[in-house]
């Protein structure tokens, strides 16, 4: 007996829709509203040419377009995990002041924990899970619009899920990718990582003061930058020590205009 | 693992399609998989059929074919096809002053359906 319908006239083979679930079965009538059953057309070629992230692309030029109209200007902020993100926002915050338009949107697969901290310093911030997922993607920020991150001239930063592989490949609208690379990661991820690297408008290399401590060559890891990425400006920073946090804080301000 | 949603976001494609054009079944998908897409083939291969079940995709043959970087100069103009995905750099001029053309999508090429 056909389970969906209850029919046990069985005649030819065939599989279709039934309640957005593939069915086989075999049965003689039409289905509710589901039409003749289609078994008999021969199967026909489709060129499509379509890229699997176009919808995310689309969503990602609305999001353009919103920022775009209200005066906002977006940074997405991506790295490996443990490279100092949230370190440095929370220095960030704290520098700029509550009175400074910043918002701030951060990315974790589980917990509230960045969010906490960066509320801690007396930030406006929303903590946003995407569960099993490695990034945000452009409808995750979409659904923040108008909501959290409100329709005024303002700086939004987006503090990605850490990962170097797939936040690069997923356009959230943003104004411009930021690329963090730690002094305790090796010097040349940014040609292993060359997607990221090669998109970034900025190239921040963070925890600069562990360098004394550690067998890590700047010289050679803004080589392997410029190596997939002439134009960007390379930052060297600590945010524990506030060394090279001037040029980042005026970097974050000529932003906007 | 990055790839599942890729192939999720795959399946919501497809299911778009087989609205339109009026299919209830996919026999053969063709994808081209660029180098720096951050696709990767095996990855794909082995949660296809676990992420596809129950969608016009069940049971698809699936042929994937690797698509080359491409990059345009911007100082000299030509194009080039680097071998290891991650030099880019421009082939004649050695500039890494250069675009992007190909090797970033992941598209759907083909389709055989029913």
């Amino acid at each position: 007996m056909c389970r969906d319908c209850g029919c046990d006239q069985a005649s030819q083979e065939h599989a279709h829709w039934v309640n957005g679930r593939m069915v086989r079965h075999t049965h003689a009538h039409d289905h509710e509203g589901g039409g003749s059953p289609r078994a008999t057309d021969a199967p026909r070629r489709l060129v499509v040419g379509r890229s699997v992230l176009a919808k995310n692309a689309a969503i990602a030029a609305q999001n353009r377009m919103w920022f775009a109209s209200h005066g906002i200007h977006v940074l997405n902020l991506i790295s490996a995990p443990g490279s100092g993100k949230t370190l440095l926002l929370e220095k960030t915050v704290a520098r700029l002041g509550r009175n400074s338009r910043v918002v701030i949107l951060t990315g974790d697969q589980e917990e509230e924990f960045d969010a906490q901290r960066l509320r801690a310093v007396g930030a406006d911030v929303r903590q946003l899970n995407t569960g099993s997922s490695c990034h945000l993607d452009a409808s995750r920020i979409a659904r923040e619009l108008g909501e959290f991150v409100k329709p005024v001239p303002q700086l939004l930063i987006i503090e990605n899920v850490g990962n170097l592989v797939c936040p690069a490949a997923f356009d959230l609208g943003e104004t411009m990718k930021v690329a963090l690379l730690s002094t305790t990661e090796g010097e040349d991820k940014p040609s292993k990582y060359p997607l990221l690297f090669h998109e970034a408008g900025l190239v921040v290399l963070t925890k600069m003061d562990l360098v004394p401590h550690l067998d890590w060559n700047v010289d050679l890891c803004e080589g392997h930058i410029r190596r997939v990425n002439t134009a960007a400006p390379i930052l060297r920073l600590s945010a524990r020590t506030g060394e090279g946090l001037k040029p980042w804080l005026a970097f974050l301000q000529a932003g906007p205009s | 693992m990055h790839e599942v949603s890729l192939v999720s976001a795959l399946v919501d494609q497809v299911e778009e399609l087989a609205r339109v054009q009026h299919f209830d079944r996919v026999l053969t998908i063709w994808l081209s998989v660029g180098a720096l897409s951050g696709a990767e083939p095996s990855c794909i291969d082995f949660c296809f059929s676990e992420v596809t079940r129950s969608s016009v995709l069940e049971g698809a043959q699936l042929v994937m074919q690797r698509e080359d970087v491409e990059l345009a100069c911007r100082g000299c103009a030509e194009l080039s096809c680097p071998s290891d995905p991650a030099a880019l750099f421009c082939g004649t001029c050695h500039s890494t002053d250069v675009d992007i053309r190909k090797g970033q999508d992941f598209r759907i090429a083909e389709l055989e359906v029913e």
